[in-house]
Parts: C-alpha cells; sequence; structure tokens
C-alpha cells in the first residue's frame, strides 16, 4: 500500500453523526450541537459574573461600611480608621480586579494561533509566578497587612499592652503577618508542584521540540 | 451569512477531517468523540473572531492541533493520577482491575496506520496527521509557527520514522 491509496482509503473515515444512521450532517443533529454550545458559552459566561458579583459585593460592604463608619463617629474619624478602611477597600478592588483579570484570561485561550505562538502561551499559565505576579502579590500583601493593622492597634494593643511594648507587639505582628504569607506561599508552590509543574515540563518538551528540531515521546 | 449558518456549513465541509486528525492523537473511540466535540465547540467560539486572514483550512487545522495539545496534557495527568491512586488501593491491599484497553476502532490498514502514528512523538503526528489531510508545506509551517523549510524537512523525517515502524510491523508503505 502507498501513500496515496492510505490517504484514499482515510478519506472512509467519517465522523460520527449525532443521529446514529443518518447519512450526512443531519439538520437536526447541527441544530442540536448550536444549542449545546450556546448553552456551554452561556455556563461560562454565568461563572465570570458569579465571581465578579462576589467580589462586587465584598467592595460594596466595605464602602457601605466606611461611609457608615464616617457618618456614625462622633467627631472627625480618626486617621487610623481612615486608612484602615480605604487599605481594606483598595485590598478588595486590587483582588477583584486581579481575579477578573486572570479569569478573563483563562476564558480567552485562544485556540486559533500557530501550535508554537500556542505552547508559548500555555506555558505563561502554566508557570508559577511571572515577575509581575510578585508585584503583584507584593502589593496586595502590603494593603491587607495595613488593613488588618489597625485591628491589631485598636483591638488588641489598646486593651492588654502597656504602652512602651507596642513596637515590640508591632513587630511579633509583622512578623506572624510574614509568616502567614510564607506558608500561603509554601503551600500554594506545593498545589502548584504537584499539579501543574509536570504540565509545564511536558508543554516545555514540546514547545522545544518545535523549536529546536528535538524529538519528545 | 450569519454565525449559525456558516458553522453549519463549516461543518458540513470539514467535520471528517477534524475527525480524522483527533484519530491521528486519540485511540479511545469514547475521548477521540469527546476531543473532536471540543473541537467544535472551540470553533463557535473562535468563528466570530475569525477575519479571514488566513486560509479556513489553516484555521480549522490551527484549532484542531491545538485542541488536540490541550488533550494530550491532560491524558498525561490523568495517567499519573490513575497510577498513584492505583498504587493506594495497591498499598491497601485493594484489587485493581486493569485499565480498559484502547481501541482504534477503524479498519485493518487504517487501523494499523494509526497505531503506528501513535507510536510517533508529538510534533511528528501533527506533521503526519496534516500531511494525511493534504497540507502542503507552507500550510503546515502557518499551523505549526515554523518556516516551511523547516515544516518540509520535519515532514520528510516523520515520513522516514513512520515507515520504520510500518515496516516492523507487516509490509511497508511507499
Amino acid at each position: 500500500m502507498d501513500w496515496n491509496d492510505m490517504k484514499d482509503e482515510l478519506r472512509k473515515i467519517r465522523a460520527p453523526r449525532e443521529e446514529p444512521g443518518v447519512p450526512g450532517p443531519a439538520a437536526g443533529a447541527a441544530n442540536d450541537l448550536i444549542a449545546r454550545l450556546k448553552a456551554h458559552e452561556a455556563e461560562e459566561r454565568a461563572k465570570l459574573k458569579q465571581s465578579r458579583t462576589l467580589f462586587l459585593v465584598a467592595i460594596g460592604f466595605t464602602s457601605f461600611a466606611l461611609v457608615g463608619l464616617s457618618l456614625s463617629w462622633s467627631g472627625p474619624l480618626p486617621a487610623y480608621r481612615v486608612l484602615h478602611q480605604g487599605a481594606l477597600l483598595a485590598a478588595f478592588v486590587y483582588i477583584a480586579l486581579g481575579l477578573q483579570k486572570k479569569l478573563w484570561n483563562l476564558a480567552r485561550v485562544d485556540y486559533t494561533q500557530p501550535a508554537r505562538s500556542f505552547l508559548a502561551a500555555a506555558e505563561r499559565r502554566y508557570v508559577f509566578m511571572t515577575p509581575r505576579d510578585y508585584v503583584v502579590m507584593a502589593v496586595g500583601l502590603l494593603l491587607l497587612g495595613v488593613a488588618s493593622a489597625p485591628y491589631v492597634v485598636g483591638l488588641f494593643l489598646s486593651r492588654y499592652v502597656s504602652r512602651e511594648h507596642y513596637t515590640t507587639v508591632l513587630a511579633l505582628y509583622c512578623l506572624f503577618y510574614l509568616l502567614v504569607a510564607a506558608m500561603g506561599f509554601y503551600f500554594t508552590h506545593q498545589n502548584w508542584r504537584r499539579d501543574r509543574a509536570p504540565l509545564l515540563a511536558d508543554i516545555r518538551r514540546l514547545r522545544n521540540a518545535l523549536e529546536n528540531n528535538e524529538d519528545v515521546q | 451569512m450569519d454565525q449559525e449558518n456558516q458553522f453549519r456549513a463549516l461543518l458540513q465541509e470539514n467535520r471528517d477531517r477534524i475527525y480524522r486528525i483527533c484519530c491521528g492523537y486519540v485511540r479511545d473511540e469514547n475521548t477521540r468523540q469527546d476531543v473532536f466535540q471540543t473541537v467544535l465547540l472551540h470553533l463557535w467560539e473562535s468563528l466570530a473572531t475569525f477575519r479571514g486572514g488566513s486560509q479556513v483550512s489553516t484555521w480549522i487545522f490551527r484549532i484542531t492541533v491545538n485542541t488536540c495539545l490541550g488533550y494530550l496534557r491532560t491524558q498525561r495527568r490523568e495517567q499519573r493520577m490513575r497510577t498513584e491512586v492505583e498504587g493506594q488501593m495497591q498499598h491497601a491491599g485493594v484489587p485493581v482491575a486493569p485499565a480498559p484497553a484502547e481501541t482504534c476502532q477503524t479498519r485493518d490498514d487504517i487501523g494499523r496506520l494509526y497505531d503506528c502514528i501513535h507510536q510517533l512523538p508529538p510534533v511528528d503526528r501533527m506533521l503526519i496527521a496534516l500531511h494525511l489531510e493534504e497540507a502542503g508545506a507552507e500550510e503546515m509551517a502557518e499551523v505549526l509557527g515554523i518556516t516551511p523549510g523547516n515544516a518540509r524537512v520535519r515532514l520528510h523525517r516523520a515520513k522516514t520514522a513512520l515507515l520504520e515502524i510500518w515496516e516492523r510491523t507487516g509490509d511497508g508503505l511507499e
């Protein structure tokens, strides 16, 4: 058998029809497929909207708390309270925008680009953290740290610690906060190593095979 | 023509060739149909943004090849997970049923050809699948993002590798 015979033979392979026994793409089957495609699209859009709603509620709640606090406070609001609520609001907005962008990028995998670019884009999605992600994470942690500090000052320090030990306790708070952040980072990295690192290795092997003329199995 | 009619026409013309490319990547019949449906889903999603910058066939090949590449990744993840779970089950003394055999429910030579193709590295599989669908070197280069010269050289190597596998398993391809 030669290549041309093989190609001719291949032409006999037909894609399964939605309705068994119907020769050619039946109109009913196509309609059914289109309906399912539309349903899938709607489902994806709904997921994105849900996540956005969650953060909009959080932002709205924080804004409401800030306004409520400034109205109910007798006299001008203390600076640390404004700082706290402002930082909390900023942190929520920041995280919401970041997550929205991430979801947006995930939902928009471009399958129409050449395989090489497709793999390069997949590599960017699967990599643990880009330098930009580190900057985003640092800003987010800083905002959350500033947002939670007034709780330590207002609810804990002023009640249980004498004024001369404030600096020590604040330093301990910073240390504790950094420890929690480091633990979060560690466990995230472990999860990534388990779930995504092997996939990233596969993507890189394939990409290398395409770019460097190397074969991979 | 609106999107639905455009999609219908596209489906009418290209359904079988998309399926045949999927055959080059996926052996199991059920999984192949899943991958095939996923390709159709991606075609539908990308149709609105298709501006005719490339040939329709190139656009379809790209989506099919990229979706199949995505499948290869999930397949490896599933294999790893299956191995882990089976290891845990064996450790716990639970009898493990053998994994269902992968089948290529196609006829004789074609089935054998796909068996041989599945033994090739992924990049070679792409090239052979496109070659069998009459894609030229220019089109392959556009699909893969390499130069036409490189596509020709790689295709030649892929065909040689395929012939070797084919000869090992019976008579030769010419």
